[in-house]
C-alpha cells in the first residue's frame, strides 16, 4: 500500500510543470527532547498524504510517538477536537462560526488555526478534453442547481464529439471541506446538482475524470495525475484565466486558491506540549514544507509561519 | 413403510424433560429481554427526537434604561453578551455596559461635520454602509473585538463569571467590559471600528439619500442613490494574495436608473452575489434590478411587484442576503426572493417569489433583526412585544411579550445565537438569554416540501452541509425516504429470485446428506441481522482492522456508516 501511495506521489509530483520553491528563510528542523505518546489526527481528506509525510517524518526523529491518522474529511475535525479525541484537526476550510462557537463552548477560548500548505483547488477535466478554461460563474451554473443541466457545447466547446455531450459531474461527499469551499467559493452558496456524482475521496474524483472522457471534478492539486488536466480558471466574465500555480496562488489571482489548515487547540494559560509544538514545527520547517510541494500543493511563506508561530505563542528566530 | 415400534415404545429420559425446560426458561428471559431492550431503545430514541420539535427557552434577562434612545435605528451585542452598540439615525455611536448600564464610550461618524444622511442595515459581522450630505459613502465593519488575557491586580476582586467596565478609556476612546472568565483569565471585549476613507459618489448630485450593501472576506457591493441623477451600483473585489502582503483591490461602478415613485425608494439592498438590487416603498412596491453582468448589460429594470397591499413598517435582509424580509402594517411578515423561471418573462428570467409568510408578535413590526449564524428574525412591534422566528421553518422559537408598551425602535440576536436584546422608544433595554433549540426543525421541514431560498417553488431536498453558515441548510427526509425504498427494491429485484430458486433448489433438488449440513446453516444466517452479515467484507478491508495498509486511509466510503 505504501509502495503505491509512494507511485501515486511520485506520479502527482512529475506531473506538477512548475514545482514551487520552499522559502529559503525556513529553518531546517532539529529534534528535541521529551517527545513521545500517541499522536492523533482526524480530518480533510485533502490533507490526508500530507499528513501521512508529515508523520513519517515526524515518527523518524521520535520513534516512540505512535501516530493515528484518519482522513474521512473536514466536518470530521471539529467534532473530534472538541470531545478530545485528536490532538490535531487538519481542515481543507476554515471552520465555520457554528463550529468554533461548540468549540469555545467547551473550551472558553477559540481553535488556533495553523496554515500549513496552500492548495490550487483544481477543477479537472479529461487530459483528452479540448477545453482549458472555466469561469467560476460558468462553475455555478454547471454545478449548482442555479443552473440547468450543461453540454460542453454550452460552455464554448466546439469539437463536434463534445458539443452536444452533457457533462458528467464528479465532486465530493458532504463531509469533505473541498465540498463545503466549492460550494461557497465556486457556487456562490447554491446546493450542488443531484447529477454530481458524489466521490468518497479526493482521488477517486481524479480517477472517476480520468476514466471518463466527459467528466469534469474538482479536487486538490495535490491529487493530480497525468491522465486528468486542471482547468485554467477565471474570476468572472471577461477576466483573465489563471493556471493553478504556485505564482497565481502567492498573488492570489488564481481564483479558488486556498490554505490548508491544520486546527489545534491551544490554551494560552498552559501552551503547548511538546508533542504538538514539535510536530507544528516540523510542519512548517524546511523538510515539513518539501513535503508540500513534494505532494504537489504549494509550501506557505516565511511571513505566514511568522505570523502563525505568534499566534500560538512561540517565538520565530529566522 | 410402518414407523418401527421401537421408537413408539421409546421413554423420553426425564433428563431431556429437565433440560427442556431449561432451555424454555432461557428462552423466554431472553425473548423477555430484547422486548424491554426493544421498547427501552424506542423510548431512548422518542425522547431524544422529541426535543428537537421544542420551542426555544428565554433565559436570565437584563433589563436597563438607555438615555436618549429615540434617535437608535440598530442595535448589536457582542459574542460574550456583555455590551451592547447602538447606533443612531445621525450616525452617532454608543456602547452600554448591559449589567450596569454604564456608558462606554461614543463615536459620532461623520465626513467634513456632515452626519450621514442614510445608514445601510447592520449585517453579519458588523458590517454596515454610510452616505453623506456630500455624495460620499463609507463602507466598512463595526463591531466587538475580546481577547484574553491575565488580570492585573485591580482586576482580582471580580467575582468569577462577573463583568464590569474597565477603569477608563482605552486610546481608542472606548472603554472595554472586562470579564472574569477563570481564576487567572478575563476577557477584554471593546468595540472596533474599521472603514474605509469617504470616496464620492461619481453619479447623481446632492445627499445620499439610500444606500444598501453587501460585503464579505472577497467582495463588496454597495447601491446608493442620491438626491438627483441616477443611483449607483459600485462592486468591490478584494484579491488577498495568499504569499502575505496587503490585499488588492479593483473598483468598478455603474451608473443606473432607479424608475417610477420620485425615484427614491425608502430601501435598497443588494444580494449577496450581487446580482440583483432590491428597490422597497413604503407603499409596498418593490422594484427589481438585474445587475448580474453589469459590464456588459446595463442595470436594469427587471420586474416591479406589489409586496403588500398594506403600507411596509420594517425591511432588512436576511443572513446571506438573498432574502428580503418585509414587514407591513398589518402584521405580518414575508420573505422574498428571486428564482429561476424561464416563463418569468423577465430579461434575466428570474422571478421575485415569496417563500415564506408568517404573522409577527401582532401589531405592525418597527424592527427586524437577523441572526449571524442562521436564519433566525427578531420582530419587535409597535405595542412593545417581540417574537423570534425562524424563516425557514417559519418555526416560532420565542416570544417576548411587552415590558413596556413603548414601541420597539431596535432589536438584536447575538452573534452566537445565545441572546436578544430588544430596545424601546421609552429607553427600555431588555436583554435575555435563550436557548434557540433546534429552529430549523418541524415536522414539515422534516417531510413536507419547503420552499428555500432561490428556488420557484416548495420542494423537497436535502442538502445539509455547506462551509459558510450563510448557506440554507435543508433536511428534507423524503429524498433519503426514498432513496432507501429505491435500493431496497433494487435489490429485491436480485435477491427476490436467488432466494427462492435457492430454496426450491436446497429443498426439493439437494441430495439429503448435504442438505442436513446446509439447511441449519442457512437457518442460522437468516436468524443473524443482516446489518452483522452485511459488515464480515467491511471488518476484513477497513484499514483499523488491516494494520498493514496505515497510515493511508482508503475506503473512504465507510465514513459515513
Amino acid at each position: 500500500m505504501r509502495n503505491l501511495l509512494g507511485a501515486l506521489l511520485g506520479l502527482a509530483a512529475v506531473a506538477s510543470t512548475a514545482l514551487a520553491q520552499v522559502d529559503p528563510v525556513l529553518p531546517e528542523y532539529r529534534p528535541a527532547q521529551g517527545v513521545f505518546g500517541t499522536l492523533k489526527s482526524v480530518g480533510s481528506d485533502t490533507l490526508n498524504n500530507l499528513m501521512a509525510h508529515w508523520t513519517q517524518e515526524y515518527t523518524k526523529f521520535y520513534p516512540s510517538v505512535k501516530p493515528e491518522i484518519e482522513g474521512k474529511g473536514s466536518s470530521t475535525a471539529p467534532p473530534a477536537l472538541i470531545e478530545g479525541q485528536s490532538q490535531f484537526g487538519p481542515m481543507s476550510r476554515e471552520m465555520k462560526s457554528s463550529e468554533v462557537d461548540k468549540f469555545e463552548a467547551k473550551f472558553g477560548y477559540k481553535p488556533t488555526p495553523i496554515r500549513t500548505a496552500i492548495d490550487c483547488l483544481a477543477v479537472y477535466v479529461n487530459k483528452d478534453c479540448p477545453l482549458d478554461e472555466i469561469s467560476l460563474p460558468q462553475l455555478a451554473k454547471i454545478f449548482s442547481v442555479a443552473g440547468t443541466d450543461m453540454t460542453w457545447g454550452d460552455i464554448g466547446v466546439k469539437d463536434p464529439a463534445y458539443a452536444g455531450k452533457p457533462i458528467n459531474l464528479y465532486g465530493r461527499n458532504s463531509a469533505s471541506g473541498t465540498y463545503a469551499y466549492f460550494k461557497e467559493v465556486a457556487l456562490e452558496n447554491n446546493d450542488y446538482k443531484p447529477t454530481v456524482k458524489e466521490q468518497p475521496g479526493s482521488s477517486a474524483v481524479v480517477q472517476a475524470v480520468a476514466t471518463d472522457r466527459f467528466g469534469m471534478g474538482y479536487s486538490g492539486i495535490g491529487y493530480r495525475t497525468a491522465d486528468v488536466k486542471p482547468l485554467h480558471v477565471r474570476l468572472a466574465e471577461g477576466e483573465e484565466a489563471f493556471p493553478p500555480e504556485s505564482d497565481y496562488a502567492y498573488s492570489g489571482e488564481y481564483p479558488i486558491a486556498r490554505f490548508l489548515y491544520i486546527y489545534i487547540n491551544y490554551d494560552a494559560r498552559t501552551g503547548l506540549d511538546p508533542l504538538r509544538a514539535e510536530f507544528i514545527k516540523l510542519v512548517l520547517s524546511k523538510q515539513g514544507q518539501e513535503a508540500v510541494v513534494k505532494d504537489g500543493y504549494i509550501p506557505v511563506t516565511a511571513d505566514i509561519v511568522r505570523d502563525d508561530y505568534k499566534s500560538l505563542g512561540m517565538k520565530a528566530d529566522f | 413403510m410402518p414407523p418401527s415400534p421401537s421408537r413408539i415404545a421409546r421413554q423420553t429420559p426425564r433428563r431431556v424433560y429437565r433440560r427442556d425446560r431449561v432451555a424454555e426458561a432461557v428462552i423466554r428471559a431472553g425473548g423477555g429481554a430484547v422486548l424491554i431492550a426493544v421498547l427501552g431503545i424506542c423510548i431512548y430514541l422518542v425522547s431524544v427526537v422529541l426535543p428537537l420539535f421544542n420551542a426555544g427557552a428565554l433565559g436570565a434577562r437584563t433589563s436597563q434604561t438607555i438615555p436618549d434612545a429615540a434617535d437608535v435605528v440598530a442595535a448589536q451585542l457582542d459574542e460574550y453578551n456583555q455590551a451592547i452598540l447602538l447606533l443612531g439615525a445621525n450616525g452617532d455611536l454608543r456602547a452600554f455596559h448591559i449589567a450596569s448600564g454604564a456608558p462606554l464610550g461614543r463615536f459620532r461618524f461623520a465626513a467634513k461635520d456632515q452626519t450621514p444622511s442614510a445608514i445601510s442595515p447592520w449585517s453579519r459581522d458588523g458590517r454596515i454602509a454610510l452616505g453623506y450630505p456630500d455624495g460620499s459613502i463609507q463602507v466598512g465593519a463595526i463591531r466587538f473585538r475580546s481577547r484574553l488575557r491575565v488580570p492585573d491586580d485591580s482586576e482580582r476582586d471580580i467575582p468569577i463569571g462577573g463583568s464590569r467596565p474597565a477603569a477608563g478609556p482605552a486610546e481608542d476612546g472606548w472603554t472595554p467590559v472586562v470579564e472574569r472568565v477563570g481564576a487567572e483569565q478575563v476577557r477584554e471585549t471593546a468595540p472596533a471600528l474599521e472603514f474605509s476613507q469617504p470616496a464620492m459618489l461619481k453619479v447623481g448630485a446632492g445627499a445620499v439619500r439610500r444606500i444598501g450593501a453587501f460585503a464579505d472576506d472577497r467582495s463588496e457591493f454597495v447601491v446608493a442613490v442620491r438626491e438627483e441623477g441616477p443611483a449607483s451600483y459600485s462592486l468591490l473585489r478584494v484579491i488577498k494574495p495568499l504569499g502575505g502582503g496587503p490585499p488588492r483591490l479593483s473598483v468598478s461602478a455603474f451608473p443606473f436608473e432607479i424608475e417610477g415613485q420620485d425615484h427614491r425608494p425608502d430601501w435598497l439592498f443588494v444580494t449577496g452575489d450581487g446580482k440583483h438590487v432590491f428597490a422597497l416603498w413604503k407603499s409596498g412596491l418593490c422594484q427589481r434590478y438585474a445587475a448580474a453582468n453589469p459590464k456588459d448589460e446595463p442595470i436594469a429594470l427587471a420586474e416591479a411587484i406589489q409586496l403588500s397591499e398594506h403600507t411596509l413598517t420594517a425591511a432588512t435582509m436576511l443572513l446571506g442576503s438573498r432574502t428580503i424580509v418585509v414587514a407591513d402594517e398589518a402584521g405580518s411578515v414575508q420573505a422574498w426572493f428571486a428564482a429561476p423561471d424561464p416563463a418569468a418573462g423577465t430579461p434575466d428570467q428570474q422571478r421575485l417569489v415569496r417563500g415564506h409568510m408568517f404573522t409577527g408578535p401582532g401589531s405592525a413590526v418597527t424592527s427586524i433583526a437577523t441572526s449571524w449564524r442562521d436564519r433566525s428574525v427578531l420582530l419587535g412591534d409597535r405595542l412593545g412585544a417581540a417574537s423570534l422566528r425562524h424563516v425557514s421553518s417559519e418555526k416560532s422559537i420565542l416570544r417576548v411579550p411587552a415590558p413596556t408598551p413603548s414601541p420597539v425602535i431596535a432589536t438584536a440576536i447575538a452573534p452566537k445565537n445565545d441572546a436578544i436584546a430588544i430596545l424601546h422608544l421609552d429607553g427600555t433595554l431588555l436583554q435575555a438569554a435563550y436557548s434557540p433549540g433546534y429552529p430549523e426543525i418541524t415536522l414539515r421541514s422534516l417531510f413536507a416540501p419547503m420552499h428555500y431560498e432561490g428556488q420557484p417553488d416548495a420542494q423537497f431536498v436535502y442538502q445539509s452541509s455547506a462551509g459558510d453558515d450563510a448557506a440554507e441548510a435543508k433536511l428534507s427526509l423524503t429524498p433519503l425516504v426514498f432513496g432507501t425504498l429505491k435500493a431496497t427494491v433494487v435489490a429485491m429485484l436480485f435477491a427476490c429470485p436467488l432466494a427462492v430458486f435457492a430454496a426450491i433448489y436446497s429443498s426439493e433438488f439437494l441430495a439429503p446428506k448435504l442438505r442436513r449440513k446446509v439447511k441449519p446453516a442457512i437457518e442460522i444466517m437468516a436468524s443473524l441481522p443482516p446489518s452483522c452479515s452485511g459488515s464480515s467484507p467491511r471488518w476484513s478491508s477497513h484499514p483499523s482492522h488491516a494494520r498493514r495498509s496505515r497510515p493511508c486511509s482508503w475506503p473512504r466510503s465507510y465514513s459515513r456508516s
